[in-house]
């Protein structure tokens, strides 16, 4: 295993590859700085602009862009309450009091340096986790396939927080979306309607374009303003304290860090469940839990942790079974599909450098990142204060172009901009897009499995009982939906926070 | 706004829009063979019932609290926004997508961001010519000089020009 590690390393530390890490991290700083786009909207814009590159330098720019964006969240959350991911919300708690006493650039270093070690807990989790994996997915055959892409859907439909039917009902549409197109085990053009396009199905990317980056602007378009609301005083004294407290607050880090690992690793939950309960578990733990909220080092530094641990450890359902742990990990899963790599357990077997090297290319990017996000604090935040009818028709071209760049297929662009109005509006009526692109993502695979499962169970249901994988999957599948019944029933459900935009 | 059971129309607009795409699946199947309308035609049949629970959960009824209440407990109400200002920011994106399939993208994009930056953003003249061909530059430079494609020209210009 060792030398595949080093491989992955040596692949990375190629001029090209490093040139298109570090153009990665500034693209993933840019858009974590940006309230509402985050790491999905920038993988999903720069996906069509990997074509025609190696597979490993997209991954090293993917793993950029993903190990950053965290950071460029930070900023704007620290200085302007206005966190540029879903997750960083929870540093905006204590990050902007401490802004406003005048401490930004000590907030700064520390969630910088904290996002750092975060990452780097992350990796090494991910790294000892990885042989066991390859181990486990050997136990699986067709019919535990199928049930996995189920559980993956059950998971992150009830994940939806509150929104139970809504993320059912938005996953059985995205299955719908995958039938599209030819079914290779019938051999059948499904769902066409004559359209020589659709022969391929629905195209992944420039759907998430649109999913994302459109609805996004056209929400932005509607609100208007500025992206933070109101113009604030960017002020950014000393950083360098920042980096001490971050290790006199080590129980905070490696807390952090676990929670977010963990969290990670489970597919749907998400980076804002392990900000949020890394804080509040913090804030538990500390002898003065008053004084959170109003400007606590430690309220800043134990999330930012959490988010960069949860990166690595969202790359083990993603790349192991093909189940993305968050919308990041499901806009990534399609740069993985364009470029021939096949997310699932084939996957962990055959492209282990290309997988090491990602690992590499986010641990970079984590440090990296972190020190680059402090030198551009200043001119990132100042994004957030562009108009934004000087900003939605530039990003709305870029998007649109990149979706035309996949595969120059002009019909790309009308169905970006299909869906980013069907994004919109799920933005607006509050429906869950995680479930939609979760489902897009597997359902070809489900179909497939299920076909070839009926198959070897000679049409018969029984093989699904037969299996010890199976079973435990059935029982999986059956406890994650009786759950928030139970739940309910006994009246233990919580208030569920009102989450970000990006989050849903 | 008219409303319907208590709720405003437009309220009911994806679901509804969700319940007619799983009826056109559906149809749609039961064209095919068996083993190729299966798997489709359970997942539209079961769309169409959720569409059915949503939409009765979105009601201002008795039945429909219930629903919300025991399924969809923490769904937001839809922010206040003119319907005008949600038709401008759509009109204006549909009219992007018919410029760069008639017209092809050299000459919608400076178009786009020319008329977008002088009409919507008043920005003054000077900064819409600089931004539009920023951009332009910047997307010549990525596509055509590094990346080597051949920008699409638009089925105007491809039609009748280049056939000309």
């Amino acid at each position: 295993m060792l030398h595949l590690w080093l491989e992955g390393f040596q692949n990375l530390l190629q001029a090209r590859e490093l040139l298109f890490l570090g153009l990665g991290m500034l693209i993933g700083l840019f858009f974590g700085a940006i309230p509402g786009l985050g790491g999905g909207a920038a993988l999903a814009l720069i996906a069509p602009l990997t074509y025609g590159l190696e597979p490993f330098t997209a991954l090293a720019l993917a793993g950029g862009v993903m190990g950053a964006v965290p950071m460029g969240g930070s900023i704007t959350a620290i200085l302007l309450n206005a966190p540029g991911t879903a997750p960083n919300a929870a540093t905006c708690l204590d990050g902007y009091p401490l802004a406003q006493q005048g401490k930004a650039g000590l907030a700064l270093g520390a969630a910088a340096s904290a996002n750092a070690l975060g990452g780097i807990i992350g990796t090494v989790s991910v790294l000892a986790v990885l042989p066991v994996a390859k181990q486990l997915v050997l136990l699986f055959g067709p019919p535990e396939l199928f049930l996995l892409a189920v559980l993956g859907l059950v998971i992150v439909s009830t994940s939806a927080r509150g929104r139970f039917l809504r993320g059912l009902l938005t996953g059985c549409f995205g299955l719908l979306i995958s039938f599209i197109g030819y079914n290779d085990i019938t051999g059948v053009l499904r769902f066409t309607g004559g359209i020589q396009y659709l022969w391929d199905g629905v195209h992944l990317v420039p759907a998430l374009i649109g999913l994302f980056a459109l609805a996004e602007m056209i929400q932005l378009s509607v609100s208007g303003g500025t992206i933070a609301k109101g113009s604030r005083e960017l002020t950014i004294s000393s950083m360098t304290s920042g980096l001490v407290e971050t290790f006199r607050h080590w129980p905070a880090v490696l807390r952090g860090s676990l929670i977010g690992t963990v969290v990670g690793a489970i597919p749907g939950v998400g980076g804002t469940v392990a900000s949020f309960l890394s804080y509040s578990m913090t804030a538990r733990a500390s002898k003065d839990p008053e004084s959170f909220g109003t400007g606590n080092i430690a309220g800043v530094i134990a999330p930012e942790a959490a988010i960069n641990a949860k990166d690595g450890s969202c790359l083990i359902p993603t790349l192991a079974f093909g189940i993305p742990g968050g919308v990041e990990m499901a806009v990534f899963l399609g740069l993985l599909v364009l470029h021939g790599l096949q997310p699932g357990p084939l996957m962990l077997m055959n492209h282990q450098v290309e997988i090491y090297g990602l690992i590499w290319a986010l641990t970079g990017a984590c440090i990296l990142g972190s020190c680059m996000g402090l030198l551009l604090a200043r001119p990132l935040a100042r994004l957030t204060l562009v108009d934004s009818r000087v900003l939605v028709p530039i990003v709305t071209t870029v998007a649109l172009l990149g979706s035309w760049a996949v595969d120059r297929s002009i019909e790309n662009v009308v169905v970006t901009a299909l869906f980013g109005i069907l994004g919109y509006l799920m933005i607006r009526l509050d429906y869950p897009r995680l479930t939609l692109v979760v489902a897009m993502v597997l359902g070809a695979t489900a179909e497939r499995n299920f076909h070839q499962a009926a198959i070897m169970g000679d049409g018969g249901v029984s093989i699904y009982l037969h299996r010890a994988p199976s079973l435990v999957l059935l029982i999986g599948i059956a406890a994650v939906l009786v759950t928030p019944l139970i739940r309910r029933v006994f009246g233990r459900q919580r208030n569920t926070t009102t989450l970000p935009e990006a989050a849903r | 706004m008219k409303n319907f059971f208590g709720r405003p129309v437009t309220d009911y607009l994806l679901s509804a829009g969700l319940a007619a795409s799983a009826a056109a699946f559906l149809a749609t199947a039961w064209g095919y063979a068996p083993d190729a309308r299966a798997f489709p035609a359970a997942v539209a049949s079961l769309l169409l019932t959720l569409c059915a629970l949503d939409l009765a959960g979105l009601t201002d009824t008795a039945a429909g609290k219930i629903i919300r209440k025991s399924l969809n407990p923490t769904i937001k109400e839809p922010a206040g926004a003119e319907l005008s200002t949600q038709a401008a920011a759509v009109l204006s994106l549909a009219a992007l997508v018919a410029a760069l399939v008639l017209l092809g993208i050299e000459i919608a994009v400076p178009l786009y961001l020319i008329t977008s930056l002088r009409f919507r953003a008043r920005r003054p003249w000077a900064s819409c010519f600089a931004i539009a061909a920023g951009v332009s530059a910047a997307m010549w430079l990525l596509f055509v000089a590094v990346l080597r494609l051949d920008l699409y020209r638009g089925y105007l210009l491809t039609r009748f020009v280049t056939a000309g």
